[in-house]
């Protein structure tokens, strides 16, 4: 062996050391033909979903197009960070029609993001997430979603576990509700248009550990949605601050009214 | 050079290769070079407008320059994003004066970044759009617009349809107004010295919220209600020549007690 060979063979050691090193450090990226090879992360099958099972940062570098009756992306990992980095992941599901009237033809089945429970901490943000036969986007407990669209989904646009916080964000054309805080949880600056059922609804849902925690929703706004503007269904009251409401079935129900809330052009 | 090393070159090729297919892969990226050449997406000819007719996130790379009597950027598929990248888009439109005086000139009936008929769901941010002849964005329903700058359009800087969320951005001496809503949100934006108003929410809206706004120097109206079920929280409007919000019908709409015009009550 020369020592050419020698030194080339060094620097070819230390090239895949360093490139091995970036890709532990650097965001993962997610297009159609990595979701369809699988092993984005230990476990991840060829094909949808697409499992994240290692926590971290991870981003979109395409659109998704997904398959009837199964789910885009599975979050198994906790503190999972997903920037859909403007793209969108899409299913066959169409939805059509006003407020309650509206329908949903495809199969009711698959989310385009969904879970494992206990899968907490997760991060969602700049993206659209539409056409699925059940949820649009869901996360665990505390998860952070923030310029996320939600669009013609059978189920909810986005629902979300207790100590989570919804931002800038839209839910339209969904065949349930738009925003959907299972235990509570803060909503601020988004929209909820012509969704089925409720544009917000703040639950009290405490199985598997999850804890009630009220919550507010601030800023918002919600219009045609068939079910109601806003509704608390828990058992502490939500604080509504600053939101408006018009042409719902309703604009305000459960909570409490702190201030500048309006409902079709009164103030509440 | 033996067989070894033949083998370690062409896998250095092969990993060469493979980077420039994941780079490949990436957000499509958009500058001046690119929208000479065309093809940035199916069907997109050479020059402008950048024809972007695939669902998808795309960055600007750079500024673009766009010749009169055309746009900048047309848009054919829905669930498009640009991220303007802290660059501008400049058009051939300029404007003089300021609020009631601003003055344009004509440059054809040209639009910065214009959705097609029907194409909903548009995001743009983080940059500026400037000198288009009837609007800088003309985008349709359930469209947001985000940290945008826009000056110097002969009509308006931002025209968005029902549904819409417009933020964090800055439109001023347009030649007719900042921000024109069918709506839905208009949020901490700044609208200042155009020619007729600031903000504006028109029919067919079914409601707005327009919180937290800026309007000032504006030729006619600062905020300017012409639909029903508009609710106005917390902005201020000053100096605005005729009125500093123009709530319409304030039986179908709310001026919430945190707005302020010319330094107290409006």
């Amino acid at each position: 062996m020369n020592t050419s060979f020698l030194r080339l063979r060094r620097a070819l050691s230390v090239f895949a050391l360093l490139a091995v090193a970036h890709g532990a450090q650097a965001q993962i990226s997610i297009d159609q033909n990595r979701a369809l090879a699988g092993s984005v992360t230990p476990g991840d099958a060829p094909g949808y979903p697409v499992t994240l099972s290692v926590p971290g940062a991870y981003k979109l570098t395409g659109n998704l197009v997904v398959p009837a009756s199964t789910d885009g992306i599975l979050i198994a990992a906790p503190n999972v960070t997903l920037d859909l980095n403007g793209f969108s992941i899409v299913g066959p599901v169409v939805c059509t029609g006003a407020g309650n009237a509206l329908t949903c033809a495809g199969i009711k089945q698959g989310s385009g993001i969904t879970h494992y429970s206990g899968m907490s901490g997760t991060t969602i943000r700049n993206g659209t997430v539409r056409g699925f036969g059940i949820t649009g986007v869901g996360a665990d407990t505390g998860a952070t979603i923030n310029h996320v669209t939600a669009i013609s989904n059978g189920g909810h646009g986005i629902a979300v576990y207790g100590n989570s916080t919804v931002s800038n964000s839209m839910a339209s054309d969904n065949g349930d509700t738009g925003f959907l805080l299972l235990s509570g949880g803060v909503i601020t600056n988004s929209r909820s248009h012509n969704n089925k059922s409720f544009g917000v609804r703040v639950d009290s849902y405490t199985s598997g550990g999850n804890v009630e925690m009220g919550g507010a929703v601030r800023d918002s706004y919600a219009s045609r949605n068939g079910g109601g503007g806003f509704i608390s269904l828990g058992t502490y009251p939500v604080s509504w601050i600053g939101n408006t409401a018009s042409m719902n079935s309703f604009c305000f129900s459960g909570g409490k009214l702190v201030r500048n809330n309006v409902c079709n052009g009164v103030a509440n | 050079m033996n067989s070894s090393l033949t083998r370690i070159a062409v896998g250095v090729l092969a990993l060469v290769a493979i980077a420039a297919g994941s780079s490949a892969r990436a957000q499509a990226t958009i500058d001046q070079n690119k929208a000479v050449n065309g093809s940035i997406t199916p069907g997109d000819a050479p020059g402008f407008p950048i024809t972007l007719s695939q669902r998808g996130s795309y960055k600007l790379t750079g500024n673009l320059v766009v010749p009169p009597a055309t746009g900048a950027i047309l848009i054919t598929a829905s669930d498009v994003s640009i991220d303007l990248n802290g660059f501008t888009i400049t058009g051939p439109n300029t404007c003089t004066g300021y609020g009631a005086t601003v003055s344009c000139a004509a440059s054809g009936p040209t639009k910065g970044i214009e959705a097609a008929v029907g194409v909903t769901d548009v995001q743009v941010r983080n940059g500026a759009v400037d000198g288009f002849e009837v609007a800088a964005l003309w985008l349709n329903q359930r469209s947001t617009v985000d940290r945008v700058k826009s000056r110097f359009n002969k009509g308006y800087a931002i025209v968005v349809r029902g549904d819409s969320s417009v933020g964090n951005s800055v439109v001023e001496r347009n030649g007719i107004g900042g921000v024109y809503s069918e709506g839905g949100l208009v949020f901490d934006t700044i609208a200042s010295g155009n020619g007729s108003y600031g903000i504006v929410v028109a029919n067919p809206a079914d409601g707005a919220l327009l919180r937290n706004n800026v309007a000032t120097h504006n030729g006619i109206h600062g905020l300017s209600g012409q639909a029903i079920r508009i609710t106005y929280m917390d902005n201020q409007a000053n100096k605005n020549d005729l009125q500093n919000i123009a709530t319409g019908n304030l039986a179908t709409s709310a001026l919430l007690p945190g707005n302020v015009c010319n330094g107290g009550p409006c």
